[in-house]
């Protein structure tokens, strides 16, 4: 392995080819690579909307606007991390679409397993973590919902580089490389998309059914003291329909929206991850 | 056990005479309460619900639109915003023209942005949900004039 990691060079698109036909994945057709963009989710769903079909990818190496959870913003050093967005159109009712990104979750969960061996849990809603950190974001949006133009933009970012970062984040965000992991890209990317394109057939075939054993193992915050928009407890789990369970002092409370705090954690910012 | 309808009518019309503002009886599995706030009455009966109950609970029926008002609902239980980011202008306001198909709002659930679209082209009438609200399935999030 080269001295430089490898994960600074620009996205090689006829590598990420190679390993996409290794793996047989259908989606990530048509590839829309920019080096730098404002904001691949935006891209994506600007495409979309004129008719992008399903499994269309859009990888950049910078992104100027990327967005966290509403408009929350971050930024990453160029070629650092992986950085995705990919267009869906799922054949669901809309009030399933929601646990799309828990599924997706587990899909970026399975796909880093491959690399690191440390535990690696999903944070309801869309994160992954790695250790207790954050190693991964996604940003799900949709247009054209209770239409036959519905189409879902699936966002991920993983850290995938050893980056500084800033004293307040450093127990809090990490990557790859950070947890002894040497990953390329182009087959991260490739073997996230394989991971995605299994588990999008199984959800809109029956949800999150197939996965509750797997999710409930998964739950990063399962037993943690916590806060979401006003509500203290302790969660719970995740319901069928995706919704975290928190259990207080009144009764087991559903919540289906809003910004995780943990007991113990300073603000309510949270880690900034390679979002797009 | 759920009170005959007869019976029902009578104990509202005692009640009313009486001036009471509130009435509640709970019984085995059966639970009635009846509130007079003026307009609009409530009255919310555990299973099985009497029927004069559900009569009554329509007492005040909604001011009559004009014939072209129609709401864009929400599709999801979510978190509803105005705009595409915290520092972004909204997507609509009240008094301007929109297109089928033009995004009026996003309602957030689980981290899922969604879009939602005027079904109807016309006049934007009334925002009724708060920026950064949760709203339920179905509730009414927008009111427009057909045009």
């Amino acid at each position: 392995m080269a001295a430089e990691p490898v994960t600074r060079s620009p996205f090689d698109v006829a590598r990420f080819a190679a390993e996409r036909a290794a793996r047989a994945v259908r989606l990530g057709a048509p590839l829309r690579y920019a080096p730098t963009t404002g904001s691949t989710n935006d891209d994506a769903l600007a495409a979309a909307r004129e008719g992008e079909p399903e499994g269309a990818l859009f990888v950049s190496d910078e992104q100027r606007a990327g967005r966290g959870r509403r408009g929350a913003g971050w930024v990453a050093p160029p070629r650092a991390h992986l950085m995705f967005s990919l267009v869906l159109r799922p054949r669901v009712p809309p009030d399933r679409l929601s646990t799309l990104a828990l599924a997706t979750g587990l899909a970026v969960r399975e796909a880093c397993a491959r690399y690191v061996t440390s535990p690696l849990r999903v944070k309801w809603p869309n994160d992954v973590e790695l250790d207790g950190r954050k190693l991964a974001g996604i940003l799900i949006e949709s247009s054209g919902v209770g239409t036959a133009r519905l189409a879902v933009v699936v966002g991920v970012g993983v850290n995938v580089a050893r980056v500084p970062w800033p004293p307040e984040l450093t127990e809090r965000a990490t990557s790859l490389e950070e947890a002894g992991a040497r990953v390329e890209r182009e087959a991260l990317l490739a073997e996230v998309l394989a991971a995605l394109e299994r588990r999008v057939a199984v959800w809109e075939a029956q949800g999150l059914e197939a996965s509750r054993a797997e999710l409930a193992a998964a739950d990063a915050l399962r037993g943690e003291a916590v806060t979401v928009e006003g509500v203290s407890g302790i969660a719970a789990g995740i319901a069928p329909d995706g919704a975290l369970l928190i259990a207080t002092p009144e009764g087991v409370v559903r919540v289906v929206s809003g910004h995780v705090v943990r007991a113990g954690t300073r603000g309510a910012t949270p880690a900034p991850t390679a979002r797009t | 056990m759920a009170l005959p309808t007869q019976e029902l009518e009578g104990l509202l019309q005692l009640l009313r005479e009486h001036g009471a503002t509130e009435f509640e009886y709970e019984d085995e599995g059966y639970r009635l309460r009846i509130g007079f706030a003026g307009a609009p009455v409530t009255v919310a009966a555990a299973s099985p619900a009497p029927a004069p109950a559900a009569a009554a609970a329509t007492a005040s029926p909604e001011p009559e639109e004009a014939a072209n008002v129609v709401w864009i609902a929400s599709p999801f239980v979510g978190t509803f915003y105005r705009a595409p980011s915290p520092d972004a202008a909204p997507f609509v306001e009240v008094g301007v023209n929109v297109r089928k198909g033009q995004v009026l709002c996003i309602v957030e659930a689980m981290k899922l942005m969604n879009e939602i679209e005027s079904e109807h082209a016309g006049t934007l009438l009334e925002v009724l949900v708060e920026n950064g609200q949760a709203v339920e399935y179905g509730q009414r999030l927008f009111k427009l004039a057909k045009s």
